[in-house]
């Protein structure tokens, strides 16, 4: 089998680095998902120093990769499967960028809200939508480097149930503040929460946007801004003689 | 026949002269825009095949390019656009090549009528070295009788023109054509093509032996002609293949493996051996 041995590195590396900023991303969601699930909301200095320094490793490894990127399309111009595992890692870490953002400010406000027995219920119901959408990160990262559309599939489905629990909770939100304007720490809290949803919701976006990547690399389709269910069948079927 | 020839095709007008064969429309083919189309088209040399059951339309304002490691048939294909193979010894052309409808492989067509719908530019450039580059514009019309001067001059600055060669030669057209350099004289000969005003423009690796700033000026000039011009470019610069054409075929063993838009190929080809070509997994 003949390669050009250097574009093949080139595309490795890129994808390997992709890999670990997934892993890193990834940790800082389980990070999340800990805090969240211990009820406790607080956590040790030690922990936050890592948390922050984590998230600036991330985003080294978006220049890292951005760089790469720019590197193998100039100097190896890349075409088909090659091309669209580039651009798919490419859109990967742009996306995992974000989600890392989001995870730290998520982090920040976590950290803010004083416990009171009236958000209890809430924090419940964040953890369960924190625990959706990490699923949706990890099987988007997956279906890419594992070829597995159904984990993008999936993915994709999730984000309507993801976008009716963050509806359903600001309806909780505006419902429960009723008749406690006056109380400003309630009130700090509620709006505490109403920006952590927020920001969930948006991760379960990018974790969307992944999955729409892995699938442009599987497929060869760009199934942004359509309808999962009317493409859903049409992306199952295998591809062509591809497998011949 | 000066007037009439300033006017309509030259070519064309020659062949419908010297033929009887029905003039089927291009719509009549049921694919509009397609100017050319090889169908089961095979060439063997001896008993050795170059090319299998090659059935692949060529369009109108499009560039089309052939792709695939060597030997795999891209060349004999190409020759046998334009009836080249007549001339090679043991060769043998079965199935059709419709240009505008009519079969180029029918006993009543003359292959140098051919050769004058279906010009071809060669991966080396050919031009006459003696030839003045006037001459050399303007040698297919001498040959076949016109003499007109003033046509010949317009001609010459039309294809000149139209080869982008026209603004470094205007004022040395009596200067011999082996005194242009590389990328000139391929214009050259592009434009000596052009002056016959062919139907169809076949390309063998036209950049393979020039620089890359006299390369880019041919491609230029293809996004140019494909304007008025059916192409269709030879090429094993697979990026060249990817910038400069509308549709892509890929060839291997003889055989078409895949053909359609460049664009799709490119990022999505539907065949392995295309995928696998392309990545440079082998060729």
């Amino acid at each position: 089998m003949k390669m050009s041995v250097k574009k093949n590195t080139a595309i490795q590396n890129m994808r390997k680095d992709v890999e670990i900023m997934s892993e890193l991303i990834l940790g800082q969601l389980r990070e999340l998902d800990n805090l969240l699930t211990s009820g406790e909301l607080c956590m040790e200095s030690e922990k936050k120093k890592k948390f922050r320094e984590t998230e600036k490793t991330i985003d080294e490894y978006e220049i890292k990769i951005s760089d790469e990127f720019i590197n193998i399309i100039s100097l190896h111009k890349p075409v088909a499967s090659e091309l669209r595992m580039v651009i798919a890692c490419y859109r990967l870490s742009i996306n995992l960028e974000r989600i890392g953002d989001m995870a730290l400010k998520i982090l920040r406000i976590l950290l803010e809200i004083k416990q009171h027995p009236n958000i209890k219920d809430f924090i419940d119901e964040i953890s369960n939508m924190l625990t959706l959408t990490n699923n949706m990160v990890e099987k988007s990262i997956l279906s890419l480097f594992n070829n597995d559309i159904e984990y993008a599939i999936w993915t994709l489905k999730n984000d309507d149930i993801i976008d009716e629990i963050n509806k359903k909770m600001i309806k909780k939100i505006i419902k429960k503040n009723r008749g406690q304007l006056s109380d400003s720490q309630t009130l700090s809290n509620f709006i505490n929460i109403k920006i952590i949803v927020s920001n969930i919701e948006r991760m379960a976006d990018q974790a969307t946007n992944i999955a729409e990547a892995s699938i442009y690399y599987l497929k060869g389709e760009d199934i942004r801004h359509s309808d999962i269910t009317s493409v859903e069948s049409e992306l199952e079927k295998p591809s062509s003689d591809k497998n011949e | 026949m000066d007037i009439m020839l300033k006017n309509k095709k030259l070519a064309g007008a020659v062949v419908s002269e010297k033929t009887n064969i029905p003039n089927k429309k291009i719509e009549e083919n049921g694919l509009p825009g397609i100017r050319m189309e090889s169908r089961d088209l095979t060439v063997k040399y001896g008993t050795v095949t170059g090319v299998k059951n090659i059935s692949l339309p060529i369009c109108n304002e499009k560039v089309t390019a052939l792709i695939g490691p060597s030997g795999c048939g891209k060349t004999t294909f190409l020759r046998s656009l334009n009836r080249m193979h007549d001339i090679t010894r043991n060769a043998t052309v079965s199935g059709e090549v419709l240009l505008d409808g009519r079969n180029i492989y029918h006993p009543k067509v003359n292959p140098v009528d051919i050769r004058r719908k279906v010009g071809i530019i060669f991966q080396k450039p050919t031009p006459f070295p003696t030839m003045s580059i006037f001459n050399n514009v303007v040698a297919g019309l001498k040959l076949v009788g016109i003499k007109n001067k003033k046509l010949l001059n317009e001609v010459c600055e039309r294809a000149l023109k139209q080869a982008a060669l026209f603004d470094e030669v205007k004022d040395r057209l009596n200067s011999p054509g082996g005194s242009l350099s590389g990328g000139q004289q391929q214009r050259l000969s592009i434009a000596r093509a052009l002056a016959i005003e062919p139907e169809v423009i076949l390309m063998d690796e036209p950049t393979s032996s020039l620089d890359p700033q006299s390369s880019s000026k041919i491609e230029d000039l293809i996004h140019e002609l494909k304007k008025n011009y059916a192409i269709v470019i030879v090429t094993h610069n697979l990026q060249q293949a990817g910038r400069v054409s509308d549709n892509t075929g890929f060839f291997y063993l003889g055989e078409l493996v895949e053909f359609g838009e460049t664009e799709k190929i490119y990022t999505n080809p539907a065949n392995k051996r295309t995928e696998e070509y392309l990545t440079g997994k082998f060729g």
